[in-house]
């Protein structure tokens, strides 16, 4: 029962009265839709659109300073032999050949779409703008893809729908006016229930993971060449990241409950404050930064009222009015139906509806917000450590060794790279066309690594890479047991061209012909 | 407009199926009946007729993709496993033949694949006693094992032994002990990872070894009661500590 007493509640609104006997007449729906209804600051929806607008920028922004490496066709990614392994992503406003004027042209679109966003010019436009070009990149690039992009693609499809632009554009200019603005909130708590998914499902699919359960998860993931500290952490870091093991997994399931908190609750700005030591922490010691801000800045909506209170407080008002926007027809339904869908694609590995998790994913990547939360639950599989030694052989000079940064990326997109060329691939390649994207990656790395490194390498020469490969596991914890592998050994000519020596490629009359 | 977004938005999803459906139908349809038949190939008892059946589905979707890819030589793979299992030799080998030849063509002679489908035909040349021909291709075909997923992994370890057997079969006793000697470790470590009819295989050729003299006796009283019995330990180490968890 909801009094008007306890105005705290987020669920319960801000000071809206209910009447008890009347409430309980109406279907449980109509109530649920009602609550989730109640006003909210306009102001702080707009103060979320417009960080959401510069992180969507800043990713933009970095789609053009990666575009050499994954998006044009020269890159890492044969996009001929990536439309024929996922044929779902031909649905695409890119397409093979595209010149890179226009490739950069739609990046620009969507970078302006992300900058209308931002300053609030038709920023509902804008975000449909930046969240078509988005998911095109993503389906261009689908085998590099993480949730660094799935992340950025959920922002734009909550912008789609989410009350903003009221305030805080290039239209409006009075600040003292625009904190008093109220608007219809049903989007705002649905997008909770959004994070609510997220966070369980991130969570609790961690405990099906041994490494995790044994607490040496995080030693691991650490010590990935994904992780940026990769190297940093010995045996004797491991009790400390032991705990750390241990903490993710007691508060990840446990953030979602903020919502849930009483307004200005000391648990609340606690379990606040501990979710931004987290989401930095991951950026800083892993990667997937837009990711961990994305979770960041939906902080602004949880903490909608209490911003409220302060942004009342700066410009001494105590009203507020009421803007008349409601929810276009049918937003509610198809926002009740992605919830739902979303919440199926939490279930893999679960017996019984683990089967629907396939079926969600798709229903969701039809909708272009493609969605998956199940974040480093794969360590089990993915533990795989790799160490290149590039070792040149140059004409008319002695060998030498270059960084292995020169050749694969210190990326999580680099990682995701050389996922391909061993036992593990990042994204489900059907067998056995593994074998022709192994090549195509191992063809495509000494190419972009020749043409990036002409000065170093000199005019011709030999290039040799050996891997130290060995998987972090409770036996191998400090990488004692690794193998020797003769990665790729290829020449390189004036011209740039390579031949490789090892493995043998496949002549170019058996290669993919779609 | 506003409110005929979600209309517009709903059609333009709809409207994806047929075009998905027509993309993917052939790929997925290949995929699900190969999965199938795979699943069936490692299955007791076999069952051939359905085996038969999905690698006719298969086939059929296989015609449908355009380009000439390394899925054919899946699907020679299993039909040679097929028609192993269904005794008729000459097509077996032909069938093995022609993936190999695939595989070669399309992922080059040194990939996994390739090699991997070569042991197999190693394996099914040893079961036919043409072990000079068998040799071949455990000689060319380990290296891309042991790399790719290490040279202690059971796969590795399995296509090692076979290949010390087959040395054995030929009389180069000394030089199969020897590579028995070097795996035996590995082999004990993860005795549960194979089947008791390769552990019981391998037996034969560890006791003709110890009986030589070639290799330290077992602890138990034969090679096949040490590797059962630890397999058995293992398993139940595994399983206590997945109680514990």
């Amino acid at each position: 029962m909801v009094s008007g007493s306890n105005n705290n509640r987020d669920i319960g609104g801000d000071g809206a009265s209910f009447a008890p006997a009347a409430e309980t007449k109406r279907p449980l729906l109509r109530r649920l839709t009602d609550r989730m209804s109640e006003p909210v600051s306009a102001f702080v929806i707009d103060v979320f659109r417009i960080a959401v607008g510069l992180l969507v920028s800043v990713y933009f922004v970095r789609l053009f300073l990666e575009y050499s490496d994954y998006s044009s066709e020269s890159g890492f990614l044969d996009h001929t032999l990536h439309r024929h392994l996922f044929w779902f992503t031909k649905l695409s406003l890119i397409f093979p050949g595209a010149p890179d004027f226009y490739k950069g042209g739609i990046l620009l679109l969507g970078a302006a779409g992300a900058l209308a966003l931002t300053v609030g010019w038709q920023p509902k436009l804008g975000a449909a703008v930046a969240w078509i070009v988005a998911v095109s990149f993503q389906r261009w690039n689908f085998a590099v893809i993480n949730v660094d992009d799935s992340s950025i693609t959920l922002l734009l499809w909550w912008m789609l729908f989410l009350p903003i632009g009221h305030s805080l554009t290039v239209h409006t200019r009075d600040l003292k006016s625009e904190v008093v603005l109220r608007v219809n909130g049903f989007f705002v708590r649905a997008f909770f229930a959004n994070l609510f998914i997220y966070y369980l499902t991130a969570g609790l699919s961690k405990l099906a993971s041994p490494l995790w359960r044994e607490g040496l998860a995080l030693f691991v993931v650490l010590k990935l060449p994904l992780a940026r500290t990769s190297g940093w952490w010995d045996i004797q870091d491991l009790p400390f990241l032991w705990f750390g093991n241990h903490l993710t997994l007691i508060l990840e399931p446990l953030f979602p409950f903020l919502i849930f908190l009483p307004k200005g609750h000391p648990l609340k700005w606690a379990g606040g404050f501990a979710q931004v030591i987290f989401h930095l922490s991951i950026p800083l010691t892993i990667g997937v930064p837009y990711a961990n801000f994305t979770l960041i800045l939906a902080l602004i909506l949880v903490f909608h009222r209490e911003l409220d209170d302060l942004f009342r407080k700066l410009a001494r008002r105590t009203d507020s009015i009421a803007l008349p926007w409601k929810p276009p027809s049918g937003t509610k339904g198809l926002i009740a139906v992605y919830l739902f869908i979303l919440a199926l694609t939490g279930t893999k590995g679960l017996p019984v509806v683990g089967g629907v998790n396939e079926p969600a994913m798709a229903a969701l990547y039809f909708g272009g917000v493609a969605q998956e939360y199940h974040l480093f639950d794969w360590i089990d599989r993915y533990n795989w450590h790799v160490d290149h030694k590039i070792t040149v052989d140059s004409s008319g000079r002695p060998p030498f060794e270059v960084d292995q940064s020169k050749m694969f990326p210190a990326s999580v997109r680099g990682f995701i790279v050389q996922s391909y060329l061993m036992p593990v691939r990042w994204m489900r390649v059907p067998r056995p066309l593994t074998g022709e994207m192994r090549n195509s990656m191992l063809r495509r790395s000494a190419e972009r690594f020749v043409r990036q490194n002409r000065e170093r390498l000199g005019e011709s020469g030999k290039v040799q890479v050996q891997t130290a490969v060995g998987r972090i596991s409770r036996d191998n914890l400090n990488l004692d047991k690794t193998w020797q592998v003769d990665l790729m050994t290829f020449t390189y000519d004036s011209k740039g061209v390579v031949e490789f020596l090892y493995p043998t490629q496949p002549t170019p009359e058996a290669a993919v012909t779609p | 407009m506003r409110e005929r977004w979600v209309l517009i938005y709903s059609l333009f999803c709809l409207a994806q199926l047929p075009l998905y459906l027509m993309l993917g139908t052939a790929p997925q349809g290949y995929d699900f009946a190969v999965k199938r038949a795979e699943v069936a190939l490692n299955k007791a008892p076999i069952n051939l007729p359905k085996i038969e059946k999905e690698l006719d589905t298969s086939g059929t979707y296989l015609q449908d993709i355009p380009g000439i890819d390394s899925r054919t030589a899946r699907w020679e793979h299993n039909r040679a496993l097929l028609f192993w299992f269904q005794g008729k030799t000459a097509k077996a080998d032909e069938s093995f033949r022609k993936s190999i030849e695939v595989y070669q063509a399309t992922h080059g002679p040194d990939a996994w694949n390739t090699n991997a489908v070569s042991l197999r035909y190693g394996e099914f040349l040893m079961d036919g006693r043409r072990y000079q021909e068998a040799l071949q291709r455990f000689e060319s075909g380990t290296r891309a094992i042991d790399e790719v997923q290490g040279p202690d992994s059971p796969y590795a370890v399995r296509m090692n032994l076979r290949h010390a057997m087959l040395l054995n079969h030929l009389g180069r006793t000394r030089e199969a002990a020897e590579l028995a000697k070097e795996l035996l470790p590995q082999l004990q470590a993860q005795a549960n990872m194979f089947d008791e009819p390769f552990l019981y295989q391998i037996s034969g050729t560890l006791d003709a070894f110890s009986r030589k003299g070639l290799l330290p006796n077992p602890t138990a009283h034969s090679w096949a009661r040490t590797l059962l019995d630890d397999a058995r330990k293992l398993r139940a180490r595994a399983e206590g500590m997945s109680r514990d968890d």
